[in-house]
């Protein structure tokens, strides 16, 4: 039944075939760093920031400040994906609401949440709240939009045929409608979180003290360039690994599909 | 056998108009003919001539214009287990797998039954279809030929009285659309139902129907309906019959001029 998949290539293959692109950057980064285009100490080495790393990872502070936002990036995203369920359900399955709401929903998905932040900390304050809010708002707009067009992605003959077995309206939707939307929860996660990780810095500019944005705003009052440099290259490493992580659980979840 | 009461059929002035951004488009005109409880009726007719549409009324998933269809002397209303229908695009359910698909209806309120009974019908029905070995299986990994076996269990497991099919083998090659159609009275022979069966293939009808309704190109309205003078159950064999050809030259030449008329019509 399952045709037999071609034998996977060596794990140590896979690793440096998917690193190689990285490591023509960082040759890249060195030999701009060599030739001196730009000011040397504008432009640090590859090697300056793994000191800076070693030296950050070193008193535990790196990981503090991984752990602070990647916290509020999870919470942040699972709170923003939870409530564009039900909205984003609302929205595909009732075309009246959705034509009403659409304009409503692209205007604010099309907001920087960085110019909301003024806004918030007068409205929400400059607690872990106000840091939250931020990273929800950037979830739930992408997540709503990405769920309620797979649930308008549905195609009808499905339904017709759950109609026709004697589905009624509650089992249409927990039957067919549910299924058919997980794997664009999933993908709405996935989008979510890379959005969440996007805005990380922006959201902790609301007076953060913890967390990698906090990090990179500390380096750049004391113009610590490396130190910049490694918040930058660490929230995109840990955005990557979440990434890879739910795309796992995704063919997992949903062995069904073609 | 045609003795189960409610299992009747009868379309009486059928009319379905859409409306279009062109205008009020009349796809099924004044349509009327019957169907008695166990019979098996193929509707015939070129594309475009309103088959599916009608296949919707009767499964009860959109309602005629003017006129009536009445199952058992009722009309109809909504959609109901009693009428079950297969679709030419299969439209299992592709997040469930073959057991799972076969016993959907089974947990639905409308049909509920326990486990060791969905077990049992899934089992037989299985087995008819002969989808043994492949219950865990998602539908990808089927063919279409095994897509619409399943789509027939499963909709053999609510035990409908009625069974409507849209063209259930046109997307198959030649020799499993042989081969599904033999499975189909095979199946017939055993547990009986009331057939509607709509196609374009003239051979089909007349090995599935007992009787031919041919309706005309767009607006489709009843132009002739034949008589199949074979019996059931029925042999591969009659479809080399001298009385089969004859049958079906007959019918063809009907059906040749609708698909002219059908031309004529989208030329225009
Ligand atoms: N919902 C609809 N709205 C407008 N026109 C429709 C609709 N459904 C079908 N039609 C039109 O009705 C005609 C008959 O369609 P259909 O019943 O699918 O024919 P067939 O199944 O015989 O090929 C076609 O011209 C089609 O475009
Ligand atoms: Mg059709």
């Amino acid at each position: 039944m399952t045709v037999a998949s071609p034998r996977p290539a060596p794990l140590l293959r896979r690793v440096l075939l998917r690193s190689l692109p990285f490591l023509l950057v960082v040759a890249v980064w060195q030999a701009l760093h060599m030739v001196e285009v730009v000011s040397p100490a504008l432009l640090p080495s590859p090697r300056q920031v793994f000191d800076a790393g070693v030296r950050l990872a070193g008193r535990g502070v790196l990981l503090d400040h991984m752990i602070a936002s990647t916290t509020r990036v999870l919470l942040g995203v699972v709170i923003g994906v939870t409530l564009a369920i039900p909205v984003g359900f609302a929205l595909g399955w009732f075309p009246a609401v959705r034509g009403f709401f659409d304009p409503l929903i692209n205007f604010f998905r099309a907001l920087p949440p960085i110019a909301l932040v003024p806004l918030v900390v007068v409205y929400v304050g400059i607690g872990e709240e106000g840091r939250l809010f931020v990273l929800i708002y950037a979830s739930f707009f992408p997540a709503t939009v990405v769920i309620y067009e797979g649930i308008t992605a549905i195609e009808s003959i499905f339904v017709r045929a759950a109609q026709v077995l004697g589905a009624n309206g509650f089992e249409m939707f927990r039957k067919v409608v549910l299924p058919f939307t997980v794997p664009h929860i999933l993908t709405a996660f996935r989008v979510a979180l890379g959005v969440a990780w996007a805005t990380l810095v922006a959201a902790e500019l609301v007076a953060a003290r913890t967390g990698l944005g906090a990090m990179i705003q500390d380096a750049s009052n004391f113009f610590q360039i490396p130190v910049i440099f490694l918040g930058i290259i660490v929230i995109g490493a840990i955005a990557l690994l979440m990434d890879a992580v739910v795309r796992v659980v995704v063919t997992r979840f949903v062995a069904w599909r073609e | 056998m045609p003795s189960e009461s409610g299992g009747s059929i009868r379309l009486e002035h059928v009319t379905k108009v859409f409306t279009t951004r062109q205008g009020p488009l009349t796809v099924i005109d004044d349509l009327s003919f019957s169907v008695d409880a166990g019979e098996s009726v193929a509707v015939v007719g070129p594309s475009g001539s309103g088959k599916t549409t009608l296949l919707n009324l009767l499964a009860g998933l959109d309602q005629p214009t003017s006129g009536e269809i009445l199952v058992g002397g009722e009309p109809i209303r909504g959609p109901s287990p009693e009428r079950g229908v297969i679709f030419q695009q299969y439209a299992v359910f592709p997040y469930l797998t073959v057991y799972q698909n076969v016993v959907f209806g089974l947990t639905l309120r409308a049909n509920f039954r326990s486990k060791a009974e969905r077990n049992r019908v899934a089992k037989h029905y299985i087995g008819l279809m002969g989808l043994q070995g492949f219950e865990q299986a998602y539908p990808k990994t089927l063919s279409g030929g095994m897509k619409q076996r399943l789509a027939i269990a499963r909709a053999y497991a609510v035990n409908p009285k009625m069974l409507f099919m849209d063209e259930p083998f046109a997307a198959l090659d030649a020799q499993t659309r042989e081969l599904m159609q033999e499975l189909i009275l095979d199946i017939l022979a055993k547990e009986q139902k009331t057939i509607i069966f709509v196609t374009h293939s003239v051979e089909e009808a007349i090995f599935i129907g007992n009787r031919i309704v041919i309706v005309t190109a767009r607006p489709a309205r009843v132009h002739e309906i034949v008589d199949v003078p074979f019996g059931f159950p029925r042999q591969a064999d009659v479809r080399t019959s001298n009385e089969f050809t004859r049958i079906r030259r007959y019918v063809e030449q009907i059906v040749r001029e609708q698909y002219q008329a059908a031309r004529a019509v989208s030329d225009t």
